[in-house]
């Protein structure tokens, strides 16, 4: 209802969803084709990621990138996001475990991955409200350290990851970000191919993204990124435990961020 | 004729020593009718030989042709020999009968004056080398030989021990050798340097010889000479401009095509072509605005330097990109394949090179690129390769490539025997990095209609100096070329 000056007037607005996809339940929502439909779980994986510059991350924090890092002069560092989405429709079986593949598809040009997010050797446990953390140590050129003891605040925040200055490197940031379990192991650097492996520890794996980041050099100029990404699952019910395996998918990963 | 020493007291063991430690050089045909007798032994070793009295008797034994290699082997392992004058003057036999590789050894092995003798039986092969198309010869310029010019009355062998220049001029029509020792030589060389230069010059084309000279270099055109002292090259080689009032500076505000004579002495990889390389880079580097090419002039070389200094990329096809098959494991840092896409988009064509490419219908006046992250014996195969299908032919070559000796005869075959326009060359190394972003440049301006002073200026935008190389076409070629139509 709308009221105007002295005249009153009366207008009947129609509602829409500015999202429609908000409006229904989560059991309801369209993902798209699903990766993996057990009956009992859906998994779908993220088909519109966009990759993050790791030089655009350290203007963002006000430090230029040093004339040293010679990578730059050739390449550039993208961090790209795989992120895989878990359902649970029905029934009481459990997730146990979850594992994300990833290929990353670049034809004859430069492809490297040079490190993965989050990865065992990051994980800080002990966070006040109990919760694990995955940070460390990016350096411009995409390579990530372990950092003991507090860190800073946060400047920003991007896709789920918080950066900030480090104070233990003078070319690097550090990342921080929530995991939902310290159970990680992470391959692939130095490859065109990375895996995770997410195990549960206390919080079920199941009603949230898992999300993982590579960082990547890639050839200068390039605008998108070719990607092929697999899931699997074991699942648990009472005393049986069972494997799920998604087919490959192609998705292409924007080169914007 | 004395073969004997000079003291008859002195034990042939006793003078062996003598001569072994040095001490004795003044009798020397006696030395030499002693290595005679020891190489008629067989015996490999001095030390052995100074034993030999008993070879004394067949001192006066006149050198049969068969024991003449032997001699010539025992001349070669000794560095202290002095005396191979007076061998090859008493046994012509020797010059004759050794090989061509034991001549140029035993000429740089010996005192300056001998050489021509030395080489005298490789008449024969100064016609050979005159009759050899000119990359070619370039790789027979060994050991003491350094250059080679011809004329229509004479062929000069350049050749230089213990650092004396020599000159073995042959008479084309009677045959007969003459040989020009130090001074007569060098002048003879300038001379033939000045009418060169003087022959060629051309309004609006600066054609320079460099020399080194006390304290810096000379640089000598048809009308004058400037004088380069190391601190003004030290300064070009900063990239910085000479003053205004600087006699090269003038020179160059004047003639802005300044092409440096690469002489006969630049043929093989040396300190004269070192210098005048330096001397073009580094003024190129200076004065960007300046055109520099390095040519052995002829009557071609106006006309050359005239295409390259008006050529234009009209369009992105008038480009191409020359990309060797995997089979020829040319390392280029894999700069082609990452920005292969991004040329395409433009236009500019990218072709690939396969072991047994046959001769392509490639187009004519475009620019051709060639790229490479290490110069090895896999590059010039695939060069030559590209080059026996006819993609430089009438082209103008872009020579992505660090500088080295291998890289200089790929530039000089690419002009010569695979009929390039001109061929860019760089100085020193270049870093892939920079390479990958002088051809973007290109991508990005290539709308614009570059002109090859862009493709210079892309260069320098870089930090890196080139220069562009003219080579004369030698009738051998030229035969070559109108075969080809």
């Amino acid at each position: 209802m709308w009221r105007s000056g002295r005249r009153q007037l009366l207008v009947d607005l129609e509602l829409h969803a500015v999202t429609p996809a908000l409006e229904h339940t989560i059991a309801a929502k369209d993902f798209g084709a699903p990766a993996i439909e057990t009956g009992k779980f859906t998994v779908a994986i993220a088909d519109k990621p966009i990759a993050l510059a790791v030089a655009a991350l350290s203007q963002r924090l006000g430090r230029e990138i040093p004339a040293e890092v010679d990578l730059y002069q050739r390449f550039a560092v993208w961090l790209v996001p795989n992120r895989v989405s878990i359902i649970r429709r029905s029934g009481s079986a459990e997730v146990t475990s979850v594992g994300v593949e990833c290929e990353y598809v670049n034809g004859e040009k430069t492809c490297s991955v040079v490190s993965l997010l989050p990865a065992p050797q990051f994980i800080v446990w002990g966070e006040a409200h109990g919760g694990f953390r995955c940070q460390g140590d990016l350096s411009f050129a995409g390579e990530t350290l372990p950092v003991g003891g507090q860190l800073g605040a946060v400047n920003f925040r991007e896709a789920g990851i918080g950066f900030g200055i480090s104070s233990s490197a003078k070319l690097s940031a550090y990342f921080s970000l929530n995991v939902i379990t310290p159970y990680v192991a992470a391959v692939g650097i130095g490859a065109s191919r990375a895996e995770w492996r997410f195990d549960r520890h206390k919080e079920a794996l199941f009603g949230r993204d898992v999300e993982t980041w590579a960082t990547i050099v890639l050839p200068k100029r390039q605008k998108a990124l070719g990607m092929r990404m697999r899931v699997y699952l074991t699942l648990r019910t009472a005393f049986f435990s069972t494997r799920h395996e998604s087919p490959w998918q192609s998705i292409e990963c924007m080169l914007g961020g | 004729m004395k073969l004997l020493p000079t003291e008859q007291s002195v034990s042939w063991q006793r003078y062996a020593h003598r001569v072994l430690e040095g001490q004795d050089t003044g009798t020397s045909l006696a030395y030499v009718d002693f290595l005679y007798a020891a190489s008629l032994s067989g015996a490999g070793k001095f030390s052995q030989l100074a034993k030999l009295d008993v070879l004394r008797p067949s001192l006066t034994i006149t050198p049969e042709a068969a024991s003449l290699r032997k001699l010539t082997r025992a001349l070669i392992s000794d560095a202290r020999v002095r005396t191979a004058k007076s061998v090859l003057q008493l046994w012509p036999q020797v010059a004759e009968r050794i090989s061509s590789s034991s001549a140029h050894r035993l000429a740089a092995a010996l005192p300056a004056d001998t050489v021509a003798v030395a080489v005298t039986r490789s008449a024969k092969e100064v016609a050979e080398l005159d009759a050899m198309p000119e990359w070619e010869r370039a790789t027979k310029l060994k050991g003491p030989l350094e250059g080679f010019t011809s004329s229509t009355r004479t062929m000069d062998l350049y050749m230089r021990t213990a650092d004396t220049l020599q000159l073995l001029r042959v008479d084309r029509q009677s045959g007969k050798a003459k040989l020009l020792v130090g001074t007569e030589a060098a002048k003879s060389f300038q001379a033939h340097c000045r009418a060169q230069i003087r022959k060629y010059s051309h309004p609006g084309f600066r054609l320079a010889n460099v020399l080194r000279a006390k304290g810096g270099y000379r640089i000598l055109m048809a009308d004058r000479s400037v004088r380069l002292t190391m601190s003004e090259a030290a300064r070009l080689a900063l990239g910085q401009r000479l003053p205004p009032d600087h006699a090269l500076s003038r020179i160059l505000i004047e003639d802005p095509s300044f092409v440096v004579y690469s002489h006969p002495l630049m043929a093989r990889e040396g300190r004269y072509r070192a210098d005048a390389d330096q001397i073009a880079f580094d003024v190129q580097r200076s004065y960007p605005e300046v055109r520099v090419f390095k040519d052995d002039l002829s009557d071609r070389t106006a006309g050359r330097a005239e295409t390259v200094s008006q050529f234009l990329i009209g369009n992105p096809e008038d480009v191409v990109i020359l990309k060797a098959d995997d089979s020829f494991h040319v390392d280029d840092a894999n700069i082609l394949k990452d920005i292969t896409d991004d040329l395409k988009s433009s236009g500019i064509q990218v072709e690939e090179i396969t072991p047994h490419a046959a001769v392509a219908a490639v187009g004519r006046s475009r620019l051709v690129i060639v790229l490479s992250g290490h110069i090895d014996a896999k590059l010039a195969e695939f060069v030559r390769q590209a080059g026996e299908a006819g993609y430089f032919r009438n082209n103008i070559v872009a020579f992505n490539s660090c500088a080295s000796a291998l890289t200089s005869q790929l530039v000089h075959e690419m002009n010569t025997r695979y009929g390039a326009v001109a061929t860019w060359r760089y100085d020193g190394k270049i870093p892939a990095a920079k390479v990958q972003e002088i051809l973007l440049k290109l991508h990005d301006e290539i709308d614009q209609k570059p002109t090859l002073d862009d493709w210079k200026r892309y260069v320098h935008e870089e930090g890196l100096s080139g220069v562009w190389n003219i080579c004369l076409l030698r009738d051998v070629e030229k035969r070559k070329e109108a075969a080809i139509g």
